[in-house]
């Protein structure tokens, strides 16, 4: 007699699949996923407490550790919450110089996924193209700032340094380039039949359950609400710029991967719109001086549009230099909340599609 | 002989000296971080809900409201479902120490309404005893962000489904982004995990560092409590100085 016996299994903390250290409880009918319970906290670095004995300049490095896929994002949601707090303006040639790098980033964060998410399905390919583009992108980086990976590359009300001589002709070129390569990645995986057969229905949540669970992003997005913050709440110079939200009410992983396949053509449009509007000549400052004076006792929520969604710093102030909290409001822990309701009653192998299709770090949600 | 014409006759009166005009106040431009920004959440809830919710504070284009810990889950439910609010994204929330205060934590729900394109931070207090109402029947995302107030804050949610720790660990003593919570940590807990025995690296050396105490001396001061760390003494890691080369013939 064969008896079927409800098992319990531990998926991470390390596993392959997960993304970093995403430790996952799965109770297991068969293949069929029964409950889950998503461990997180294996990176908890204390960076809310470290920052409260911090003065304000000098928590920018944290920011960079915490979504290190997409540092750049993580540097402007935090200075754009001090300058908020402050009533600091930004030069517009910093703040060009700005959405530049969070673009450039952006792309570079969903070919990171794009690469990780189709090797966990089986693409193997996809992943060595990915990472190829995405190399050029961290070449641009390390050019203006020296670093690939923390960039900490602004500064409060500012940059620190124009784009160096070049640079944007570079830029230039692999932006054209990168529109043919990201036609390669279509023809590769778009009409694919084992793409379509892993992607296609798995891990459906409607734009209801979306919102009831604070998820926000490209995820938020798949499921038809065209929410997107740089449209919504426009920052630095997105006002300015012609550009799309892609939406798609497929609500699936596969209108998850449609809808990030478009937003990087969009910002590869916006990048190429900044070189063409940027302004050749202008300060990069708008303070001179480190000290921060903020008002006593008042506090700021400020958030951007990250690549994973809506990324926010919240700050109070005691009237010091350091803020008296400073809590980051980061997508993937929010996002990851969708986890347990998209793997409930699906197959085991699909729980890794679904890791790879809420496109979480595991640094940005333990923080 | 030259008169001195500016000297006035003998007799007449000096001029009276007009008083010069009053200094005045330099007027300040109205700080723009300060300016009133148009929301329909707070008038909605006054003609509602009165009395439940304090006046709106205004800074940076935000809005603040503040309300009892007593009426709060009643003006979530209002501000998520009033057609004119509609806040169907809890985008946040936490919670902050006042140790000074009377009511010890300050706890933020940072709302957006895509409906509308209207942000509302709510605002409420609550002591250290006390517990506040879960608002995961209204917004079910609320889970993770009130165990993380839990497990960083200690603040008590009533009604919340499963209110554990989510990134201490499980068995961990005390809430460390309380304000008397010191930064590096309580060397007693480092000892707990015994991580000098993992990974042959005292953590009590960073604290050291921290309290001017003597990494030996913490040890010693603890001992009772947590297990005799000289059963398991430091041992340096064997160094290979030969810099990959083949030692010997």
């Amino acid at each position: 007699m064969f008896r079927t016996q409800e098992m319990e299994i531990n998926m991470g903390p390390q596993h392959p699949s997960t993304h970093g250290v995403l430790r996952l409880k799965l109770r297991l009918d068969g293949e069929r996923v029964v409950d889950s319970w998503p461990v997180i906290g294996y990176l908890h670095r204390g960076i809310e407490k470290l920052s409260e004995s911090k003065e304000f300049i000098k928590i920018t490095p944290f920011t960079d550790r915490m979504d290190y896929v997409c540092a750049m994002s993580g540097n402007l949601a935090y200075l754009g919450a001090v300058e908020k707090l402050c009533g600091i303006k930004v030069p517009e040639k910093a703040a060009y110089i700005r959405v530049i790098m969070v673009e450039l980033n952006r792309i570079a964060s969903h070919l990171l996924w794009l690469g990780t998410h189709a090797l966990d399905i089986g693409a193997m390919s996809i992943f060595l193209y990915g990472f190829r583009e995405r190399e050029m992108i961290l070449d641009l980086f390390e050019a203006y700032c020296g670093a690939r990976l923390t960039y900490n590359a602004f500064r409060i009300s500012g940059v620190p340094a124009d784009l160096p001589p070049g640079w944007k002709e570079e830029c230039t070129g692999f932006l054209k380039l990168f529109r043919q390569r990201h036609r390669e990645y279509e023809q590769i995986l778009t009409a694919n039949r084992i793409w379509l057969k892993r992607t296609k229905d798995v891990g459906y949540m409607d734009a209801e359950h979306c919102l009831a669970l604070s998820v926000t992003g490209p995820v938020l997005r798949a499921a038809g609400v065209a929410r997107d913050l740089r449209k919504d709440e426009p920052y630095a110079i997105y006002d300015q710029l012609d550009f799309d939200i892609p939406v798609d009410d497929g609500c699936d992983t596969y209108a998850r991967y449609i809808v990030r396949m478009a937003e990087m053509l969009q910002s590869v449009h916006m990048v190429e719109q900044c070189l063409e509007k940027m302004p050749s000549e202008g300060p990069l400052m708008g303070m001179k001086g480190r000290r921060m004076k903020p008002r006593k006792d008042e506090e700021i929520y400020f958030a951007i549009e990250g690549p994973r969604g809506e990324q926010g710093v919240y700050l109070i102030s005691d009237g010091t230099d350091r803020p008296y909290r400073c809590k980051f409001r980061n997508s993937s822990f929010a996002n990851l909340q969708a986890l347990a309701p998209m793997v409930q009653g699906g197959l085991v192998a699909d729980v890794v599609a679904i890791i790879g299709t809420l496109d979480i770090v595991l640094g940005d949600s333990d923080r | 002989m030259p008169t001195d014409d500016t000297k006035p006759p003998a007799g007449t009166p000096p001029p009276r000296e007009t008083p010069p005009p009053a200094p005045k106040p330099p007027v300040k431009p109205p700080d723009p971080l300060l300016a009133v920004v148009s929301c329909p959440a707070p008038d909605r809830l006054r003609e509602v809900l009165p009395g439940r919710v304090s006046e709106p504070h205004f800074f940076a284009g935000e809005v603040t409201l503040t309300v009892a810990p007593d009426h709060l889950l009643e003006v979530c439910q209002f501000l998520r479902h009033d057609p004119a609010c509609s806040f169907e994204l809890l985008a946040d929330l936490t919670g902050t120490d006042f140790p000074d205060e009377e009511k010890r934590f300050r706890v933020v729900y940072h709302l957006a309404s895509l409906r509308n394109g209207q942000r509302l931070r709510l605002r409420t207090q609550v002591g250290q005893e006390e517990s506040l109402p879960s608002v995961t029947p209204v917004w079910p995302g609320a889970n993770w962000f009130e165990r993380e107030a839990f497990d960083l804050l200690g603040i008590q949610f009533d009604g919340h489904p499963r209110l554990v720790r989510i990134l201490m660990p499980d068995d961990w003593v005390g809430h460390p982004l309380r304000k008397d919570y010191p930064l590096p940590g309580y060397p007693e807990h480092h000892l707990r995990y015994r991580t000098a025995d993992i990974t042959r690296r005292s953590y009590v050396d960073i604290s050291w560092k921290a309290t001017g105490e003597r990494a030996a001396d913490i040890v010693k001061k603890y001992k009772g409590n947590v297990g005799a760390p000289e059963s398991a003494p430091h041992v340096p890691m064997p160094v290979d100085d030969t810099n990959g080369q083949e030692t010997g013939s």
